[in-house]
C-alpha cells in the first residue's frame, strides 16, 4: 500500500445542511425544531435541525413518526435549487484553500490540503479560517475532519458535531482505531457490521488483525479493502470535478402524491421520468442500452427490474416504451408509492443518420424540444399528456455536481 | 406557512460594489414594504436565464424576491408568515 505519510486530507461536512439553510433564510425558524421534507407532503424527513434531533427526529422518518416524537416540529418544504446553489457557493470557497476539491455529496466535500497548509499557517488555522468564512458568508456551520486519508478524514468530521474540528495525526491512528466499533467507518453499514460480528469482529483493531485471506474468502474483492480499512489505510485519491469518471448511469425517481394502482396514471409518471432521464442523457451526449424500472410499494418494499436492448437509446419515447414493457411484465402486489427510471450501459452518443422519415422527424422534434427547454427552462415544451402534471422529482440526484457559477 | 405569489413588483435596490445587489424596499399591491434584513441569497437557472433570489424580512413576514436578470424584472415569488 502506497500511502504517503505526509498526505493530509480535509473532509467538510455541513451540519444539518438543508435545515440550516432554511433557518438562515427564515430567522423565525432559528433555535426551533425544523424538519425539511420533499415538495410532496408524503415524503420522508430529508434533514432535521439539531433542535429536532434532540427529540429523536432522524432523516428517513415519515412525517407522522417524527411528529409523534416532536409534536411542535416545524415542517419546511425543501427547495433543492437553494441547496444546490449553496453547495456551488461552498465549492467556490473550498477552492480558495485547495485546487483539489471532490464533491462527495451536496453537503460533503474532500479537499487534498497536502500542498496548501503552509500557506495558511498550518492545518488547524486553515480549518478555522474556512469555518469562519462559511459562517460569515452563508451563516452555516460545518464539521471538519483532517487526517492522512479520506476514510479517516470522514471519521474525524463525524466525531464532533455540530461545528466540530477534529484532527487525526498519522501516529494516533492505531490507538484510535483499536477499540473503535467497525460501524463508525464510512462504508460499513448495518448488514456488513452483522456479517463481521458473526466472524467475531466488532472493532477496527480486530478487523485490522484479521487474516486478509480469510476476509477475501468471505467477502470477495472487498475483503482486502476491509482489512485495510481496519488498519486505517485508504489510498483513494481526492478526485476533482473535472477529473471525475465518466457517467455510468442516469436516473430519476419520484414519490407519488398518493399510493396508486392505476396503470394509466403509472404510465403518466413513467413518461415524465423518461423525459427527465432522456433530457439528461442528451445533455451529456450519452445513450444507453439498459433501462431499469424501480418500484416501491406502500409498505416500502422496493425492487428494480431491467431490460437490456440491442441498440442504445436516448429518445424519451424509446425509454418510455421500454419502461412500459417492463411494468407490463410486473403483477403489482400493492399500490405503488415510488417510481424510478434509469438508463445504464452508457456510451457516448454517435451521430447516426436515420434512413426513415419518421425517425428523422422524431430526432428533429427532440432536438427542437431540447433547445427550447435548454433556453427557457425544463418542461417549457413537453407532451400534452404531461401538461397538467409536471412537477420536479424533489430529489437531488446523487450524481448532481455543481457547475461553474 | 409559505404562500406562492409570482407577481411582478416594484423594487428599490442598491447595486453596490461589495454587496453586489441588495433590495431596500418593494411595492406589492400598492403597499410599500421596507426590507429590514436580507437573510439569504441564491441563484437559480431557468434555461439560460439567471434568476437571483433574495429572502428578505420586513420584521413581520418573510418574502422571496426574485430578480430575473435577462428581463431585468422583479417578482415576489413567495410570502411566508413570521412564526
Amino acid at each position: 500500500m502506497n500511502q504517503s505519510p505526509s498526505r493530509r486530507i480535509m473532509h467538510v461536512d455541513m451540519n444539518s445542511f438543508f435545515a440550516s439553510v432554511e433557518q438562515q433564510c427564515n430567522p423565525w425558524l432559528r433555535g426551533k425544531p425544523v424538519a425539511v421534507i420533499g415538495s410532496n407532503k408524503r415524503t420522508i424527513i430529508t434533514t432535521a435541525s439539531y433542535e429536532a434531533r434532540a427529540f429523536g427526529v432522524k432523516t428517513g422518518m415519515t412525517v407522522p413518526e417524527a411528529k409523534k416524537l416532536c409534536p411542535d416540529l416545524i415542517l419546511v418544504t425543501g427547495d433543492n435549487k437553494k441547496y444546490t446553489d449553496t453547495c456551488a457557493q461552498l465549492v467556490s470557497l473550498y477552492k480558495n484553500y485547495s485546487p483539489a476539491v471532490e464533491v462527495f455529496s451536496v453537503d460533503e466535500a474532500f479537499l487534498d490540503i497536502t500542498g496548501s497548509t503552509k500557506l495558511f499557517g498550518g492545518e488547524e488555522k486553515m480549518a478555522r479560517l474556512l469555518k469562519e468564512e462559511i459562517r460569515k458568508k452563508l451563516g452555516l456551520t460545518c464539521s471538519i475532519g483532517i487526517a492522512p486519508n479520506k476514510l479517516l478524514a470522514k471519521l474525524a468530521s463525524d466525531r464532533q458535531k455540530p461545528d466540530g474540528l477534529v484532527i487525526i495525526r498519522a501516529e494516533e491512528v492505531t490507538a484510535l482505531l483499536e477499540d473503535l466499533p467497525v460501524k463508525e467507518l464510512c462504508g460499513i453499514g448495518p448488514h456488513l457490521e452483522q456479517y463481521l460480528a458473526a466472524m467475531g469482529i466488532k472493532t477496527c483493531g480486530e478487523l485490522g488483525r484479521k487474516d486478509p485471506a480469510l476476509l477475501k474468502s468471505r467477502f470477495g474483492v472487498i475483503g482486502e479493502k476491509l482489512h485495510l480499512m481496519g488498519l486505517g489505510m485508504d489510498d483513494s485519491p481526492v478526485i476533482p470535478l473535472e477529473e471525475e469518471e465518466e457517467l455510468k448511469s442516469v436516473g430519476h425517481s419520484m414519490t407519488l402524491e398518493k399510493d396508486i394502482w392505476n396503470r394509466e396514471l403509472i404510465a403518466l409518471h413513467l413518461l415524465q421520468l423518461s423525459e427527465m432521464v432522456g433530457r439528461r442523457l442528451r445533455t451529456y451526449g450519452c445513450q444507453g442500452r439498459t433501462v431499469a424500472l424501480t418500484i416501491r410499494y406502500a409498505d416500502f418494499t422496493t425492487f428494480t427490474k431491467q431490460q437490456t436492448l440491442k441498440d442504445s437509446i436516448t429518445h424519451t419515447t424509446d425509454i418510455y416504451q421500454t419502461a412500459l414493457r417492463i411494468i407490463s411484465s410486473i403483477r403489482l402486489e400493492q399500490a405503488v408509492r415510488l417510481l424510478g427510471v434509469s438508463v445504464s450501459n452508457l456510451c457516448k452518443r454517435a451521430v447516426q443518420l436515420c434512413l426513415f422519415e419518421k425517425g428523422k422527424k422524431k430526432g428533429l422534434a427532440t432536438q427542437a424540444m431540447d433547445e427550447i427547454n435548454g433556453r427557457y427552462g425544463e418542461f417549457t415544451v413537453t407532451w400534452g399528456t404531461l401538461l397538467m402534471r409536471y412537477h420536479h422529482s424533489g430529489v437531488i440526484s446523487p450524481s448532481w455536481r455543481p457547475e461553474g457559477r | 406557512m409559505a404562500f406562492p405569489v409570482g407577481e411582478p413588483i416594484q423594487v428599490g435596490a442598491i447595486f453596490g460594489s461589495k454587496t453586489k445587489l441588495r433590495p431596500v424596499w418593494f411595492i406589492w399591491r400598492g403597499r410599500e414594504y421596507r426590507v429590514q434584513k436580507v437573510t439569504y441569497c441564491w441563484n437559480e437557472r431557468e434555461g439560460k436565464a439567471l434568476i437571483r433570489h433574495f429572502s428578505v424580512t420586513d420584521g413581520a413576514n418573510l418574502y422571496d424576491l426574485s430578480y430575473h436578470t435577462a428581463e431585468m424584472n422583479w417578482y415576489l415569488a413567495q410570502v411566508e408568515d413570521g412564526l
